[in-house]
């Protein structure tokens, strides 16, 4: 009777105790939001240009400044493969929003108790370096230390947001096209978790060559399964070949200003150069006046890059019956003409 | 049994410290007391104020009218395709159906400058400057504002998301007099009217359903950033569902509102 009493209030006692210590518990674990798993794009923004990437000098929407117009304007892609230090360059760590790849997460665990999140650890594909997000308070760097492709990212919550802020970055490609990215460039992402979704927005100054932040969005499922690792880790690093006139291996030739061949590319979407060098003006709704000056819709039917690229989502863009495609090949039909529009079921 | 003590003395000390932990703050938890709080209250971002697109994303088919044909990143079905290049601009135009690319599922695409304010206590109000729109997110609508004629805006139905004490309790319903800090915005909207995505003629059909999540963040350089990612499923014209994300920027109240008709030509 004693024993079963005794029993009793121990077990009363280690209840209080346990439920007393819950709101502490409940604090520590409402600290974090677990960002773990396996997390699948499922947007596709600029879908053609995570395929094949961007074409040469398209930098619509990218507020590059003048230094960043002339950077960009005149790059030589082929010359710039023969730079050795470039021979296992990683795509920089705005690439986990550009590219059309999952996205891994895990937490970094204290060792001694097991139970602290130290980091997060943020993965892709192997041209990406993991980014390491600290948010344990890790101090940064010296300001003379290396800069790398991944930056050093420390990272603090609000609420279910991981508010991340990098620095150290070494300069790079903000995207495939060789817009240019400084080793100054700073990025500010924010993975906002929305119960099985993640939405990340990606924040990146440059004051070299940015004349205002680029930002960019991009929404993820937590899906269960391994990452879509669909690039050979074997391409990770291409070997660079100096090409005498070109290249002394450290240094690449450039285009003289204006005489790079691509120039005009944008001109099938009737984007003139001035415009598809970017600029700050272009990522705000004002710039619709400019365009109307430089802008008329093209005529005809779209010929190229016309639909989704294949297979990224598993959607393919639907091919009409030959009796139903656009007879005038696409030319716009006049009032005149009599045709009118079709209706909506 | 001298240690049972001690562990139920320190069992009780921290359960009183708990007790007073999960108290809201009095100056708050007063006034709930007696009457619910209004979403307007609730908010735990403010959305208000003067927002302006960011087009860094789909650039070439958002300032820019796109050529007839061009369909990328859109996964539309055989029938909207067909629909779409059978569609014709000038008809539309002469037909003065040029908001049809200004409606919910669109609107927020469109390169613009947003007003939000509070419309009552239970009602966000969203307006565009092109296009000249309004949308109304409502938290708590009553029948007859929620069975209406289909419209172009459609009806949205707004809830909070708030961040109150951890994963699990996201979305939960708020406790009496507890004011979260963090959270977002989920709006789910139905009702709408057929309309364009795009404006080479990509359509959406009145069978569509949206939902919306709208977040705010903050970054180290004081700039506020609203992200509404919008989920468009539509059974008629979609093969999958079609997510998409809109960046705005905070701007000073007023600075860039430039009112403009809507346009199917720009």
């Amino acid at each position: 009777m004693r024993e079963s009493s005794m029993r009793g209030r121990g077990s009363w006692v280690g209840r209080l105790a346990a439920l007393a210590l819950l709101p502490l518990l409940a604090s520590i674990a409402s600290a974090q939001v677990d960002l773990s798993g396996n997390w699948r794009p499922i947007d596709s923004p600029d879908q053609l240009n995570q395929a094949e990437g961007p074409s040469p000098v398209d930098y619509v929407g990218i507020p590059l400044n003048q230094q960043g117009n002339e950077m960009a304007a005149t790059a030589d892609p082929s010359a710039e493969q023969s730079e050795l230090y470039r021979e296992c360059t990683t795509w920089q760590v705005n690439y986990f929003v550009e590219g059309p790849f999952n996205i891994q997460m895990s937490p970094i665990v204290d060792p001694l108790d097991g139970n602290d999140v130290l980091a997060w650890h943020m993965s892709g594909t192997p041209d990406r370096q993991p980014e390491v997000i600290w948010v344990n308070g890790h101090a940064p760097p010296s300001p003379l230390s290396l800069h790398t492709y991944a930056g050093f990212a420390s990272g603090h919550w609000e609420g279910d947001t991981l508010a991340v802020h990098i620095i150290d970055l070494k300069d790079n490609w903000l995207l495939r096209n060789d817009a240019p990215e400084s080793n100054q460039a700073t990025v500010d992402m924010f993975l906002n978790r929305e119960g099985d979704r993640l939405t990340m927005l990606f924040i990146v100054r440059d004051p070299i060559y940015l004349g205002a932040p680029y930002a960019r969005a991009r929404t993820f499922q937590l899906t269960a399964g391994s990452p879509s690792y669909s690039i050979p880790t074997a391409n990770d690093c291409m070997p660079a070949e100096v090409i005498p006139g070109l290249s002394d291996g450290y240094h690449a030739a450039r285009f003289l200003p204006g005489k790079n061949p691509d120039l005009h590319i944008m001109d099938r979407y009737h984007i003139p150069p001035s415009v598809a060098l970017g600029g700050v003006d272009q990522i705000y709704p004002a710039f619709q006046k400019v365009l109307d000056k430089h802008y008329t819709i093209p005529t005809g039917y779209c010929k190229a890059e016309c639909c989704a690229a294949q297979g990224i989502r598993g959607t393919q863009c639907p091919v009409p019956p030959k009796a139903a495609a656009p007879a005038a090949a696409g030319a716009e039909r006049s009032k005149s003409s009599g045709a009118a529009a079709p209706a909506h079921p | 049994m001298h240690g049972s003590r001690l562990v139920a003395a320190a069992g009780l000390g921290l359960l009183a410290a708990a007790a007073v932990w999960a108290q809201p703050p009095p100056h708050r938890a007063g006034a709930a007391a007696t009457h619910p709080m209004s979403a307007q209250q609730q908010a735990p971002v403010d959305l208000t104020g003067s927002w302006g697109s960011i087009v860094t994303q789909d650039w070439l088919y958002r300032m820019v009218v796109p050529q007839r044909g061009q369909y990328a990143d859109i996964p539309i079905n055989l029938r909207a395709r067909q629909f779409a290049d059978a569609w014709i601009r000038s008809a539309d135009e002469a037909a003065g159906k040029q908001c049809e690319a200004y409606g919910a599922a669109a609107i927020m695409r469109i390169p613009e400058h947003l007003r939000v304010s509070w419309q009552d206590p239970q009602t966000l109000k969203v307006q565009t400057d092109a296009g000249m729109q309004t949308r109304l997110l409502r938290f708590d609508p009553t029948p007859g504002q929620m069975h209406t004629a289909p419209s172009l805006q459609g009806n949205s139905v707004a809830k909070w998301m708030p961040y109150l004490e951890g994963p699990g309790f996201v979305g939960a319903a708020p406790r009496r007099g507890v004011h979260a800090h963090y959270g977002w915005l989920q709006v789910s909207t139905t009702e709408m009217t057929a309309g364009l995505l795009r404006k080479n003629g990509v359509p959406y059909s009145a069978q569509t359903r949206m939902s919306e999540n709208w977040v705010v963040n903050g970054d180290p350089e004081k700039t506020a950033w609203l992200t509404v990612t919008t989920t468009l499923d539509d059974p008629v014209y979609l093969q999958v569902p079609y997510v998409l994300n809109s960046i705005f920027q905070k701007e000073p109240a007023g600075a860039q509102w430039d009112p403009s008709p809507c346009s199917l030509s720009r």
